[in-house]
């Protein structure tokens, strides 16, 4: 009897595809290339199928270093997307750093309970998370314009390839925090985690437009506040909107949990004490900083990208320059 | 003689304990019992009608005609007697026969789990009578027992039954380990036992079943789970059990699968109304308003005016009302229970209302949770999410739909942790079991009900 | 147990910052702002509820040098926070759309207390309407929403989200409804137009019928023609038009099905009868099609998305509308729909 199923697996291989992409996912690749969108997904499709391709082919042990830093960057992401998310739409007069409070508590508190509580969680999550997926769907889906979209394909290729390893590089970056990934991964998750993307997209430019599209922070939680069925059900848009806060929890407690393993415990609380600290301080409210962050996201992503690389080529030059090879996980 | 001494000696205070003597071909017999624990109309009609026979027959044991008797030494006297057997010393034999009274009440229905299909017998406190309810039910030799005698001074009988062919013996060997190690003063219910089984964990949720029906025990032991019978307690134990097992009661197989299926999501649902209904009210009423509906919020505001408690002290207070409510509906005699029904109403009813002190959508919610809560008649699964319930009404009171967001992960999370005898507690859901699931939260044709889970047992057909 | 206990006590800190109790929201129906001599002037309607009464309303008025402001001054003399999600009605006067519709736009848009289902109307008088509506002790919000909504009533259906889309759409032109007084009824008949952000014209009723029967929105269309001295009205049931660009010219089409009002003045067994009257019919039709194609372009004006459909078809843009060759296919037929074979005592079907 195997401890971890392959459905646990594979939904959590899903659902970790999308937190990353609150804030300045959708909004930052319609600015780029408005009604073609559609096309730099499928193109950042392939493109993140030949980074995943690479990420199958590293070895198995990675630098310590190399993987804190990569780790410490994904939690920091995370924790600062979904507050500042909170802070802009549930609870707009609360300072941030108290909303950040119950967020790391929540991340360290699944931490401690171990890696096969973070499948089982994923599993369930899933089930939430296509409920509310499908209902916005199936609701958002007539009153769709295809005017909107049309002339087909009129930017500039440049412009679309550029969007497209945005993309590729938003949706695969947060899977190297799961560990065996070479044994367990399937390209049919990532396709279907993708498809999914491209209804939200579809979805969200047929109804409001490329214009409106831009102008708003998060065009995904303005498209459901048009929903209205029975002239009684409309207002739904804040409970269907959780979905983002469940997979942005989900990568909060991966990362944690991949800390917890190198430093234990305390190291994780002190840690995300110092990330408390930075975000609440110094990047929150000012807006400065945190436009910088946004707008050079794709960077900073890179940057984090190529780290984790470095460090599993690291590791795998280690145990043939000695003989008594110490492990390095 | 020596013996008559000792024993003298140690009932000295006892003064239920009656001696008799008696001729019987030239040489004494002495009969020892408890009267309170014994019959006396078998003592006098099986032993001392017959040893006081002019006909003398040629040896005791041929006299006697009660169908338990046996040959003890000195040590096992006190317990013999203890348990209702007359004690007989003759030629230096001692010798035990079973004259029990019946101390216990009649098999009646029950009174925890009631249903409108099923078997209406249930357990009761004589262990003998309770295995003979599963008996009459599983008419196999594979059924086994494993007996115990747990408490210092209490050495209640106690039964550990399983299906051999089909449960595991890794779980078997388990429970019989813990079980042997128990070493207290005294265990009388399967409420105290169940505390020595599991592991010490911080969760709320019960990880052992406690039933009185024994077509439940007979169902719980055919998938491959254990059973614990005790002596002088009208519950058995089984585990494991997982959360699917409390929502969904078992005579649910007994209806066809359509009217079954859509009893189950009714229930399904009421297990999250009821945890998170006050939660999700006071959210949408004090921190997100956008998300009550145009015409609803014209009328909750017009409801509320002139209350002059915040919303959140509302919530808390009916709640803990309904609590008072349904601890005194159990606590006080049934004779009474009329004038404190008119009561309860009265308080949430009217009389609240146009005192001005609680609105009325506040009752409306009140009832909702309460009445959804009633579905579930395990008092363990009941405290449980009594206490979600009140943790996620403070987190949503202060942090508002986002509040009620994270309660509902933690919640998950809390489920997800927690392992019932190394059976994940949210088993047939993740990790996914089509068995199982037919079970307990989806009904299928009976036609297909041909494997048993293989998390459970290694004998998975149920036909040949 | 020590760790929840920890995020118990930690959970008062968050402080209640966005605590806000039911009795202390006051609800807004309508927002209307008017822009004159330098200064804003705010009415804002808000809902009363009292228990056992029926709904009544207050209105407010402010001014201010910015919008912030008055809503401020505003806000000084209520006991209440203003609530906007559920707001019907957005009026604006010409003045300040023509002066000041960007500073609205990016105020209301910019908070998280404003919802995007509302809808926009233009009214010049705004002082005479809001003090009719008091005096009938109507709620003026839910009253004009209605009148907008309301399924048989032809007027521009013009919601927030949908106004913004256009207003920032460099193809389009929008359009909005505009309502007035008169004799003591209000009445939302005729519509304003947009050339590059401000208003240049205001439309008659028959502009308005005719831009909604060219965008598929189902409404009651009614058209008069004279026959033998007679007065036909026609009703529109089902109607289905595009626009789309061929060879450099704009093609419309329109098919029309309907049927006669008022049938007992023209015989209508007779088939030569029913071609002459349909004829008359598309003529009648066709010209008002043609008078409101040549405003817009006269005007410079496109509402209907002309640019938008030539840049679709050729990938070009254009820069005026001036030189747009069109034509119209237009076709009426005759449909005797609904729940009766025959009509009442035989009416129609008897010979004249």
């Amino acid at each position: 009897m195997k401890k971890i199923t392959n459905y646990e697996y594979q939904s959590a291989v899903y659902l970790l595809s999308f937190p990353l992409f609150m804030g300045a996912g959708l909004s930052k690749l319609i600015a780029e290339v408005q009604a073609d969108i559609w096309l730099s997904i499928i193109i950042g499709t392939i493109f993140g199928l030949i980074i995943n391709f690479i990420l199958t082919k590293l070895p198995n042990k990675c630098n310590k270093i190399c993987k804190l830093l990569s780790t410490c960057g994904l939690l920091f992401f995370g924790i600062l997307i979904l507050s500042k998310l909170i802070s802009s739409i549930y609870l707009s007069n609360t300072p941030s750093f108290l909303i950040i409070i119950p967020l790391i508590s929540l991340a360290i508190f699944s931490a401690t309970k171990g890696i096969e509580t973070f499948y089982k969680t994923s599993g369930i999550l899933l089930i939430i998370f296509m409920i509310f997926f499908i209902f916005a769907a199936i609701t958002l889906a007539p009153s769709i314009k295809i005017d909107f979209f049309l002339p087909l394909a009129t930017s500039s290729i440049k412009k679309i390839v550029y969007s497209a390893i945005h993309y590729a590089l938003i949706s695969t970056l947060p899977l190297i925090l799961l560990p065996n990934f070479k044994e367990h991964y399937k390209a049919k998750t990532y396709v279907l985690s993708s498809i999914t993307v491209l209804i939200m997209a579809i979805a969200t430019l047929g109804n409001l437009g490329p214009e409106i599209a831009t102008l708003y922070r998060y065009p995904e939680y303005m498209v459901f506040k048009k929903i209205s069925i029975l002239k009684f059900i409309d207002n739904i848009e804040n409970i269907l909107f959780s979905i983002w806060i469940i997979v942005s929890c989900e990568i909060n407690h991966i990362s944690a949990l991949n800390l917890i393993k190198e430093i234990k415990t305390k190291g994780l609380i002190i840690i995300s004490i110092l990330i408390y600290i930075v975000c609440s301080k110094f990047i929150i409210d000012n807006h400065k900083s945190l436009d910088f962050l946004i707008y050079n996201y794709q960077y900073v992503l890179l940057g984090i990208l190529t780290i984790f690389i470095i460090g599993k080529l690291i590791s795998k030059k280690e145990p043939l320059s000695s003989n008594n090879s110490s492990r390095s996980s | 003689m020596k013996i008559i001494k000792e024993i003298n000696e140690k009932f000295k205070d006892t003064p239920d304990l009656i001696t008799r003597k008696i001729k019987y071909k030239l040489r004494t017999v002495y009969i020892f019992y408890i009267e309170t624990i014994c019959s006396s109309e078998l003592i006098n009609n099986f032993i001392l009608k017959n040893l006081t026979n002019p006909n003398h027959k040629p040896s005791l044991s041929n006299i006697l005609a009660t169908p338990n008797f046996k040959n003890i030494n000195k040590e096992q006297i006190e317990f013999y007697l203890y348990n209702g057997f007359t004690v007989i010393l003759y030629k230096n034999h001692i010798y035990a026969l079973e004259t029990k009274a019946n101390l216990d009440r009649s098999i009646s229905f029950p009174e925890i789990e009631q249903d409108l299909y099923g078997a209406k017998d249930s357990l009761v406190e004589n262990y003998q009578k309770n295995i003979g309810l599963i008996k009459r039910r599983i008419k196999s030799a594979h059924l086994k027992t494993i007996e115990y005698k747990l408490g210092r001074y209490s050495k209640t009988a106690t039964g550990l039954l399983y299906i051999d062919n089909i449960a595991k013996q890794e779980l078997v060997k388990e429970i019989d380990s813990k079980l042997s190690k128990i070493d207290t003063d005294i265990i009388i219910d399967a409420g105290s036992l169940k505390q020595y089984l599991a592991k010490e964990s911080k969760n709320f949720f019960p990880p052992t079943k406690l039933t009185e029906r024994p077509d439940v025990i007979v169902e719980a032991l055919l998938e491959g789970k254990v059973v614990i019978v005790l002596d002088t307690c009208p519950f058995a134990i089984i585990t494991p059990a997982v959360l699917a097992d409390f929502i969904n009661p078992v005579s649910d197989k007994y209806l066809y699968n359509y009217n079954a299926n859509n009893l189950k999501i009714l229930r399904l649902i009421c297990f999250f109304l009821t945890i998170f209904t006050p939660a999700f009210y006071i959210a949408i009423i004090t921190y997100n308003h956008e998300t009550i509906p145009a015409t609803l919020l014209t009328s909750f505001i017009t409801q509320n005016q002139g209350i002059p408690f915040p919303a959140t002290i509302e919530t808390f207070f009916m709640l803990f009302i309904c609590e008072m409510l349904r601890e005194s509906d159990i606590r006080f005699p049934s004779n009474y229970s009329s004038s404190i029904s008119i009561l309860g109403a009265l308080i949430l009813g009217d009389a609240a209302v146009s005192a001005n002190i609680v609105s009325p959508i506040m009752i409306i919610v009140t009832a909702l949770t309460f009445i959804s809560s009633m579905i579930f008649s395990n008092v363990e699964l009941s405290g449980a999410i009594r206490s979600w319930r009140f943790l996620s009404l403070i987190i949503a009171s202060f942090l508002g739909l986002y509040g009620v967001s994270l309660s509902i992960i933690f919640f998950i999370v809390n489920l997800a942790s927690y392992q019932s005898f190394n059976l994940p507690y949210t088993f047939p859901v993740v990790p996914f079991n089509l068995p199982y699931l037919k079970e307990t939260l989806i009904e299928g044709k009976k036609k297909d009900d041909t494997k048993r889970s293989k998390y459970l047992t290694n004998n998975l057909r149920k036909q040949r | 147990m020590k760790k929840l206990l920890l995020i118990l006590f930690l959970l008062p800190l968050c402080g209640c910052y966005n605590y806000i109790e039911l009795n202390e929201l006051g609800v807004v129906s309508l927002l209307a702002i008017d822009y004159q001599d330098n200064e804003y002037q705010i009415n804002l309607e808000i809902r009363e509820n009292k228990k056992e009464e029926e709904e009544t309303s207050k209105i407010y008025k402010s001014t201010g040098s910015s919008l912030d402001e008055a809503i401020q001054n505003t806000g000084l003399s209520l006991n209440k926070t203003l609530y906007f999600v559920d707001l019907d009605i957005l009026m604006l006067s010409t003045d300040a759309i023509n002066n000041k519709l960007d500073t609205i736009l990016d105020y209301l848009t910019r908070e998280n207390n404003v919802g995007i289902n509302f809808y926009l109307l233009v009214d010049d008088n705004i002082e005479k309407t809001i003090s009719h509506f008091q005096k009938e002790k109507i709620i003026a919000g839910k009253y004009l929403k209605e009148i907008i909504n309301g399924r048989f009533n032809n007027t521009i259906k013009s919601k927030y989200i949908d106004f913004l889309q256009t207003h920032l759409n460099s193809y389009y032109d929008p359009i909005l409804p505009k309502g007035k007084l008169e004799n003591d009824t209000y009445k939302i008949n005729s519509a304003s137009i947009f050339k590059k952000n401000k208003i240049i014209e205001e439309i008659p009723f028959n502009y308005v019928q005719t831009y909604n029967l060219l965008n598929n929105i189902k409404s009651l269309y009614l058209y008069h023609i004279n026959y033998n001295n007679n007065d036909l009205i026609y009703k529109i049931i089902s109607s289905k038009s595009k626009l789309k660009f061929q060879n450099n010219k704009l093609i419309i089409t329109c098919n029309i099905n309907g049927i006669f009002d008022e049938m007992e003045k023209a015989n209508l067994k007779d088939k030569e009868e029913i071609k002459k009257i349909l004829s008359l019919l598309e003529n009648n039709i066709k010209k008002e099609i043609t008078t409101y194609i040549d405003l817009s372009i006269s005007l410079e004006s496109d509402t209907l998305g002309i640019k938008k459909k030539y840049y679709n078809e050729t990938r070009k843009e254009i820069k005026s509308l001036k030189n747009i060759e069109y034509e119209i296919i237009l076709k009426v037929n005759l449909d005797r729909k609904g729940l009766m074979f025959y009509s009442f005592g035989e009416e129609y079907e008897k010979d004249n």
